[in-house]
């Protein structure tokens, strides 16, 4: 093919100096040729060849300088007249490079946050060298992470791992300068900062000495961020001391920068030794082999595989159970004797695993991309076409092939170049927003290139190619059967039109299903803010105070919380208030486990129960039905041998209506508890939990630890905050607030996944609609004009309006149709693998789909209808007057 | 005496380039130069090598195209020939050329 030839050609330098020396080579041959049959001898002919010629050098160097001003001259121009052409056509311009912008900008900046979200690690040294240790129970088909402190010791002393830790994430109220805030802390073994292998910037790290008293001599460790934020960065802070929740504790160290505990997510900024757990967490009986409260990782021997690992603790696992093994129960260590390790270079898995979302979040953008670029297609190709006219005036004025090609060449590679420029502006606003919705901006997630050049790549590759192909086939057109006069008769081939509409379905096809999975989240969404808790969080107040400072002993903490239950209680605004600890949904964690076999004789599984500990008064605060039974009374508040169940427990342990009465023990040293009251279900700590057994336990004489202050006003909380204020500062000066929240702003916050995922996707559907309706938009207006004669001629002739608006319409209504019948199955077959992110709703959802499809289709039509409105407009007797 | 040689006026190669190939039809690079070397009765000073830019240049300018064949001897050679636009540019540029030696004769001969 010539054309192609010369498109390489043009091209390939070493290829046209080849042909020029063979020309130039043939030409001095038939010099020669012509001296010698003159009589000449041939090394004299040669020579006057080569004379003849003049300088063979210089002449190749003129005609490679022709040949390359020629082509930069050629480039400019084109480009200066593509310019001046996208001048003419803003909206045409302006809709390739939104599009092309959309693309590449949405595209690159959710790989930019999806690369810092997936592949950060912990700031540690070998972070892959790091494992989570789980067990599993083939019985209950559940994995447990968490293990007893003698596992922990015992399981470091076999040596299976470089090294092993535990750690268990709480917070404390942090006394220092004369002001407490809330802080997380994490209580960790002796080997927790070797196993990290982090170093200290100031000071020391927490080590295996400090373990050898528990109870005394408290030290800790703080993290970087916290020393500059709170401590101001002050030199001296290696001994300061501190309070956290009353206890003294002397800070001797000082973490690098950047680390901030063992979890990726989960900012922790203090660590303390295990060996204060008693004192930390009310008595908690720390270092029994019944106490599974730590988590547990550790480092691998270098020079072992996970496998290797993994089968070294399969071996190792049971037999530190068995020897830890509480003799009392001996089925315990049996039932959860499958260990497994897990890789954990973010540190213990304790986060919800996001990765899900932020899968449905790429397909979400790269939909958008694809819409993106069918768009810039069916743009192309409308705009190669009106110009046929233009390019059919060129061809026949004698412009050679190459230089149209060249011309829509430069032209599409002009719009692929602005659409990216844009591009890359937008992806930087786009991350942020990213990043703001999904509040992960100490990320920091830096433009990633790689995707940027892919999505820019793949926008100049549609580009170039529905720039190239109409092109390659305009230049193609013998100029002698193009009807330079008439507008009307520009030869579209059917085979073309048919091409351009199919890739408007496709979009809507596309559009489609980011619009159904749109409308699903929103769904879910609204669920789950509407979900019945199963208790009335409204303007309820969240109160956090500590009175443990200032060195006073604990027994007076309760005393004087129990002095500002009683103060508040009399505040005129004061509907209820009590006290409690794991209030539902409050974000303060509390369970309970037992042998069922102590509860009941029905053969139910042993499992963890949500607990709260609260005061009186505190279900009708919260508004939680009481269905049988009674609440605490004075007595119980004093002696603890009591305990209020919900309905889910009474059916989980089969009481039925023994249920009331019951009494049990926890361990057969302790006294029996008794069950004297049975609320309604309530969600206790996730919202979308099923209604889990829940037991309340009263805050007795005995209760150590903080508690909430539970406070529901009669009318507006914010009214009622300053007198609590004055309260809690008259009962106690020295007893600062903590905290003030609502609970069901926290409540709220709890969705937030659901809606940053609800909101990006509506933003990317409603890109998608757009698009979807741009190139609608743009069928059907290029079909129009084409047509303006014959809509002014039907109008003059009598015509309704409203009849050539439907014959008009039709076409667009079987694209539309078309997108929907393609773009309704892919979006169910799609949706099926998001319905672990759903709440409440069914993928195949029927009134969702309907709706999504009713939307969509009507928006498209409105798109298609408006060119006719322009087309209405204009005089008929002009559009019969042609041209 | 033998005659003065005269050098090629800067841009009327190509009027000479497209006037050869008009009277010749397609020809290739050696054959132009001989052609108008034969004409001039060799009395222009050409050297055949700067046809070759000049060649690129009416190609580039889409008034000639070229394609490779078989010369007379069966040697490979590219052989150039007129387009339309070229076939026109001829016309427009010798109507000019003849305008402008008309006037440049009638200066030239004038007294006053």
């Amino acid at each position: 093919m010539p054309l192609l030839r010369k498109l390489m050609a043009t091209f390939s330098r070493s290829h046209r100096d080849a042909e020029l020396n063979e020309e130039i080579e043939s030409h001095l041959a038939m010099l020669e040729t012509a001296h010698i049959s003159r009589g000449m001898p041939p090394d004299e002919a040669r020579l006057a060849a080569r004379r003849d010629f003049g300088g063979v050098e210089p002449t190749k160097q003129i005609y490679r300088e022709q040949r390359g001003v020629a082509f930069l001259e050629n480039l400019l121009q084109d480009l200066r007249l593509s310019l001046r052409s996208l001048r003419k056509t803003p909206g045409f311009a302006s809709i390739a490079i939104a599009s092309l912008a959309i693309g590449i900008g949405a595209n690159t900046s959710m790989f930019s946050v999806v690369r810092a979200l997936k592949f950060r690690t912990l700031p540690v040294p070998q972070p892959e060298e790091l494992v989570q240790i789980r067990s599993f129970s083939p019985e209950y088909k559940t994995f447990a992470e968490n293990f007893s402190y003698p596992f922990v010791t015992e399981l470091a002393r076999t040596q299976a791992f470089a090294s092993t830790a535990g750690m268990f994430p709480t917070s404390a109220a942090l006394y220092a300068d004369n002001r407490t805030t809330q802080a997380p802390v994490e209580l960790v073994t002796a080997d927790y900062f070797r196993t990290l292998r982090i170093r200290p910037l100031l000071g020391r790290l927490l080590g295996p000495s400090d373990m050898r008293h528990p109870g005394s001599d408290a030290v800790c460790v703080i993290s970087y961020s916290l020393w500059q934020s709170r401590f101001g960065g002050r030199s001296d802070i290696i001994g300061r001391p501190i309070k956290l929740s009353g206890i003294p504790f002397r800070i001797v160290g000082v973490t690098q920068k950047g680390f901030e505990g063992s979890v990726l997510y989960w900012p922790h900024d203090i660590q303390i030794p295990v060996s204060m757990t008693a004192q930390f967490m009310h008595d908690f009986p720390w270092q029994s082999a019944n106490s599974t409260f730590l988590y547990l990782f550790a480092r691998r021997h270098a020079n072992m595989t996970i496998a290797a690992t993994d089968a070294r603790l399969k071996v190792v696992g049971p037999q530190v159970g068995a020897r830890i093994r509480n003799p009392k129960n001996p089925d315990q260590t049996a039932r959860w004797n499958r260990f497994s390790v897990m890789p954990a270079s973010k540190g213990p898995g304790l986060m919800e695993d996001k990765s899900m979302q932020v899968f449905v979040l790429s397909g979400v953008v790269f939909l958008t991309l694809l819409i993106a670029c069918t768009n810039i297609a069916g743009l192309l190709l409308a705009r190669a076409n009106s110009q046929e006219r233009e390019t059919a005036v060129q061809i026949s004025l004698g412009a050679p092939q190459i230089r149209i090609i060249q011309r829509y060449l430069v032209e599409s590679l002009l719009l692929a170049f602005l659409g990216g420029c844009v591009g890359f502006v937008a992806s930087n606003w786009i991350t942020r927003l990213f990043t703001y919705e999904l509040q992960i901006e100490y990320l920091n997630p830096k433009l990633d290139v790689g995707m940027f050049l892919f999505s820019l790549a793949a926008c100049f590759g549609t580009a170039l190619m529905f720039g190239l192909i109409p092109g390659w086939q305009a230049s193609r057109v013998n100029a002698r059967f193009v009807g330079l006069r008439d507008q009307g008769s520009v030869r579209t081939t059917r085979r073309q039109s048919v091409f351009r509409k199919t890739l408007v379905s496709v979009q809507v096809a596309l559009a489609t299903v980011l619009l159904v999975g749109c409308a699903l989240f929103l769904r879910s969404l609204q669920n789950i803010q509407t979900v019945k808790l199963g208790f009335d969080p409204h303007q309820v107040l969240l109160i956090d105070t500590d009175p443990s400072q200032a060195g006073r002993p604990e027994a007076n903490s309760l005393a004087i919380y129990r002095r500002i239950l009683e103060r508040v209680r009399t505040l005129p605004g004061v509907e209820a208030a009590t006290l409690g600890f794991g209030i539902p949904l409050s974000g303060q964690i509390s369970n309970t486990s037992f042998w069922s076999s102590r509860m009941t004789s029905a053969k139910v599984p042993d499992r963890i129960n949500a607990s709260a500990m609260v005061a009186d008064d505190f279900f009708r605060a919260l508004r939680i039905p009481m269905l049988r039974g009674r609440d605490f009374n004075a007595a119980d508040l004093r002696k603890g041998q009591s305990v209020i169940v919900n309905r889910a427990f009474v059916d989980y342990y089969r009481l039925g209506d023994r249920a009331l009465g019951h009494r049990f023990q926890f361990e057969s040293d302790q006294p029996a508890i008794e069950i004297i009251g049975i609320v309604a279900n309530t969600k206790m700590q996730s919202v979308r939990e099923e209604n889990s057994p829940a037991m309340f336990f009263p805050i007795t004489d005995d209760s150590r630890g903080s508690l909430e202050l539970l406070v529901r006003p009669h009318g507006a909380a914010a009214s009622l905050l300053p007198e609590i204020r004055r309260a809690v500062r008259e009962v106690d000066p020295q007893t600062s607030i903590t905290s003030e929240t609502r609970l069901d702003e926290k409540i709220a916050a709890q969705s937030f996944d659901q809606r940053a995922i609800a909101s990006l996707c509506s933003a990317f559907s409603g890109f998608a609609l757009l698009l979807s309706c741009m190139g609608l938009y743009g069928i059907a207006a290029y079909s129009i004009s084409r047509r303006t004669q014959e809509i002014g001629v039907r109008v003059a002739l009598g015509a309704l309006r409203r009849d050539v608006a439907a014959l008009f319409l039709r076409e667009s209504c079987w694209i539309t149709a078309l997108g929907l019948a393609a773009g309704i199955p892919a979006a169910l077959a799609l949706a099926s693998l998001i319905q672990k992110l759903l709440f409440g709703i069914e993928p195949a959802d029927p009134t969702t789909i309907a709706v999504s499809s009713v939307v969509l289709a009507g928006v498209c039509l409105l798109a298609a209808a408006l060119p006719l409105r322009k087309a209405f407009s204009v005089d008929p007797a002009e559009a019969l007057r042609g041209e | 005496m033998p005659k003065k040689k005269t050098d090629v006026l800067q841009g009327t190669l190509d009027l000479m380039v497209l006037q050869t190939l008009h009277a010749l039809g397609p020809q290739h690079g050696y054959g132009i130069a001989m052609r108008i070397q034969q004409i001039s009765d060799n009395m222009l000073e050409l050297n055949q090598g700067t046809l070759y830019p000049a060649l690129l240049r009416l190609e580039q300018n889409g008034w000639i195209r070229s394609e490779w064949g078989n010369s007379e001897n069966n040697r490979r050679a590219r052989y150039y020939s007129l387009t339309k636009t070229g076939r026109k540019q001829l016309a427009e540029e010798t109507e000019s050329w003849e305008r402008f030696s008309g006037i440049m004769a009638k200066l030239l001969s004038s007294d006053s």
